[in-house]
């Protein structure tokens, strides 16, 4: 009797792992440079050697916070949204 | 000898009559060769003053050319042969004249050189704006026009009041050049140039406009619209502080919702917003070099966001919409348009060898050397921010596929139609060209720059940004980011397409109610007045009847006894 293929509930990243692996190489190849050189000292903290790693991992958690707020404040449905385009200025009916 | 200077926005211009007369199959080589046309003329100009004539006692400049025009000129006439190449897939002639008038009025404003042709031009640019959203196919795309058209009217207002003030100071004033923000002109002028850029307050028009518009459309009107506004600041306002904060502001709120909506589109004009944030931030600096960033920027932001609102219009054609949490699957799909979104991604995310990141570094370098740190920040982690929001957002989305979805509707989409594609790849070629040799960009600029953005310092700085960002978004991802789901944003427009629009109502509502009220009290009093005088009237016939023919009676004794006296006295 042959065993019935596992059936995936769902798909998984699918691109999320060579984005990530883009992204890691980047981050790795950027930071160890910007440690190693001998470049002039950056004009404050968030020039100086990894700050460009904080600022970039402090943007992306700006980002995921941003999606959370605008989700639990901002966010509304796009029907209810369209229903509401319906009645709203400049409306032909 | 006749001396014929023709603007080269004015080729547009007359392409577009051309365009709704012509058959169908002509529009995308006129709009083209159109471009190509107006481009051979201005790089055939010297620069100065040309075809100047006086009207009513004003200058009349049809063309100034300088290195600052001239630049800008450049990247909006490539950008109309690119868009002439993508609209080649849909049949909409009307589209392709509102998009000649925009692309026109745009170009030709970059180059007159006095207030009032200017302030007419970008009238024009504004109303194009408008037809674009009109001629769009779809939903909402009419009430989305209105909307852009009192934005747009607002702006010309502010603009004509603006130049009659600065007018009343001496014809010579009507000639373009640095105006000042203590005077009312200025000041009038200014608030219309906020309207045109997408100051906070005044953002909304451009993701409203653009989620509207076609795929065609919304890509010109983020290629055509808010640079001329740069443009403007550049001109009239260079080193003005109060710039500074309204740009560091759209950098923050275009980066808030470029990360959060759901609507790439919109998410997408809402990154152009930041991006325009950065050039309106550099000009408020002002050295020499900052306005190179500036105008570097806006220059290579419109190769940017043109390439991906190309992108995602092609996903739009055939999904109907370009929703991150509609685009599960769409890679196996379509797997050109996927990868064209990566790249329009990474070009609006100052990614290495791509358009942006030749302009991000000489604004990083710009504000350091005033030591803004606070700016220097934000223009750095906006680009990260765009990175998550514009890049990583849709691409996961795009290459994660459930069985259900597998065999779903999303399945049987084909890819964009050739000349779209096209399109496409022509604006993340230039993209690419500018990224790759930035050199050319640098040398159209009016400063003289002899910038490094390849040094290895820069070059790992920006890696650093990006990479980190990503992988902290993926593990951020990983714990507890927030599942894409199909809702739309509230923005400051649900101010007045809400609330605002349903006080108006409800006044509206209550007046009529008012007025009605008024209108039957009214005719309820001269009824009951009139069937008094009549009644008054009816008694003078019969003098002796009824009560009201004493008093009639009395009344007509009493006046020829009157009548008596008076004449025994004279």
């Amino acid at each position: 009797m042959t065993k019935p293929p596992k059936s995936r509930k769902s798909g998984g990243g699918g691109g999320a792992g060579p984005l990530l692996l883009f992204c890691a190489a980047a981050a790795v190849a950027g930071t160890v440079f910007d440690f190693t050189s001998e470049s002039v000292a950056g004009f404050w903290i968030g020039a100086q050697p990894g700050g460009g790693a904080a600022l970039g991992a402090g943007a992306a958690a700006f980002a995921v916070l941003a999606g959370y707020a605008a989700r639990a404040f901002l966010a509304r449905p796009p029907q209810q949204s369209q229903a509401k385009e319906n009645r709203d200025a400049g409306a032909d009916a | 000898m006749l001396a014929l200077t023709l603007n080269p926005g004015f080729v547009p211009m007359i392409a577009a009559l051309i365009v709704l007369a012509a058959p169908r199959g002509l529009s995308a080589p006129a709009i083209a060769g159109s471009a190509l046309l107006a481009l051979w003329l201005l790089l055939d100009y010297k620069f100065g003053a040309a075809a100047a004539m006086a009207q009513m006692g004003l200058p009349v400049v049809l063309l100034d050319l300088d290195a600052l025009n001239r630049s800008f000129g450049i990247a909006l006439l490539i950008a109309l042969i690119v868009i002439g190449m993508y609209s080649g897939a849909r049949r909409n002639r009307f589209e392709d004249a509102a998009i000649l008038l925009l692309a026109g009025g745009a170009v030709s404003a970059l180059f007159l050189g006095d207030l009032v042709s200017f302030v007419a031009a970008a009238a024009l640019a504004g109303l194009a704006a408008a037809w674009v959203v009109f001629a769009s196919p779809v939903e909402g795309a009419n009430r989305a026009g209105v909307r852009l058209l009192m934005w747009h009217g607002l702006e010309g207002l502010l603009f004509l009041v603006g130049v009659a003030f600065h007018l009343s100071a001496g014809v010579q004033s009507a000639v373009i050049g640095r105006l000042d923000l203590g005077t009312f002109g200025g000041a009038f002028i200014f608030a219309a140039l906020m309207i045109r850029v997408g100051a906070p307050l005044a953002h909304v028009w451009l993701k409203d406009a653009v989620s509207h518009a076609s795929p065609v459309g919304a890509a010109a009107l983020s290629a055509f619209s808010g640079v001329l506004g740069v443009y403007a600041l550049a001109r009239f306002f260079p080193g003005v502080p109060l710039l500074i904060p309204i740009g560091a502001l759209m950098i923050v709120l275009g980066a808030f919702f470029a990360s959060a909506e759901d609507d790439l589109r919109r998410a997408a004009a809402y990154g152009l917003t930041a991006q325009t944030g950065v050039s309106v931030a550099l000009i408020g600096v002002g050295s020499p070099l900052a306005l190179a960033g500036a105008e570097g920027n806006a220059f290579a932001a419109i190769f940017a966001f043109m390439t991906l609102q190309m992108a995602l219009g092609n996903a739009h054609q055939h999904l109907g919409h370009a929703r991150v949490s509609g685009f599960e699957g769409l890679a196996r799909a379509m797997p050109i348009t996927v990868v064209l979104v990566f790249v329009g991604g990474l070009a609006v995310a100052s990614a290495p060898g791509l358009a942006l990141f030749a302009a991000h570094t000489v604004a990083l370098e710009a504000t350091a050397q005033w030591d803004l740190r606070a700016l220097w920040a934000l223009i750095a982690a906006g680009s990260a921010v765009l990175f998550v929001g514009l890049t990583l957002r849709p691409i996961v989305a795009a290459y994660r596929t459930s069985p259900a979805k597998a065999r779903g509707p999303i399945a049987r989409v084909s890819e964009a139609p050739f000349s779209m594609l096209l399109g496409t790849v022509l604006a993340a070629f230039f993209c690419l060209a500018i990224g790759l040799a930035p050199r050319w960009l640098y040398d159209l600029m009016p400063t003289e720059l002899s910038f490094q953005p390849y040094a290895p310092d820069r070059l790992a700085q920006q890696f650093e940004v990006l990479g980190a960002s990503g992988v902290i978004y993926f593990i951020l991802r990983a714990a507890r980011a927030p599942k894409e789901q199909p809702v739309r944003l509230l923005d400051i427009d649900a101010l007045y397409r809400g609330p605002l629009a349903g006080a108006g109502r409800w006044l509206g509502v209550v007046m009529l109610r008012v007025y009605g009220a008024g209108r039957d009290a009214i005719g309820g009093l001269s009824a009951r007045v009139g069937a008094k005088i009549g009644a008054l009237i009816g008694s003078f016939d019969r003098p002796y009847g009824g009560r009201g023919a004493s008093l009639a009676h009395w009344l007509t004794v009493s006046f020829v006894l009157a009548l008596m006296l008076l004449a025994q006295h004279l």
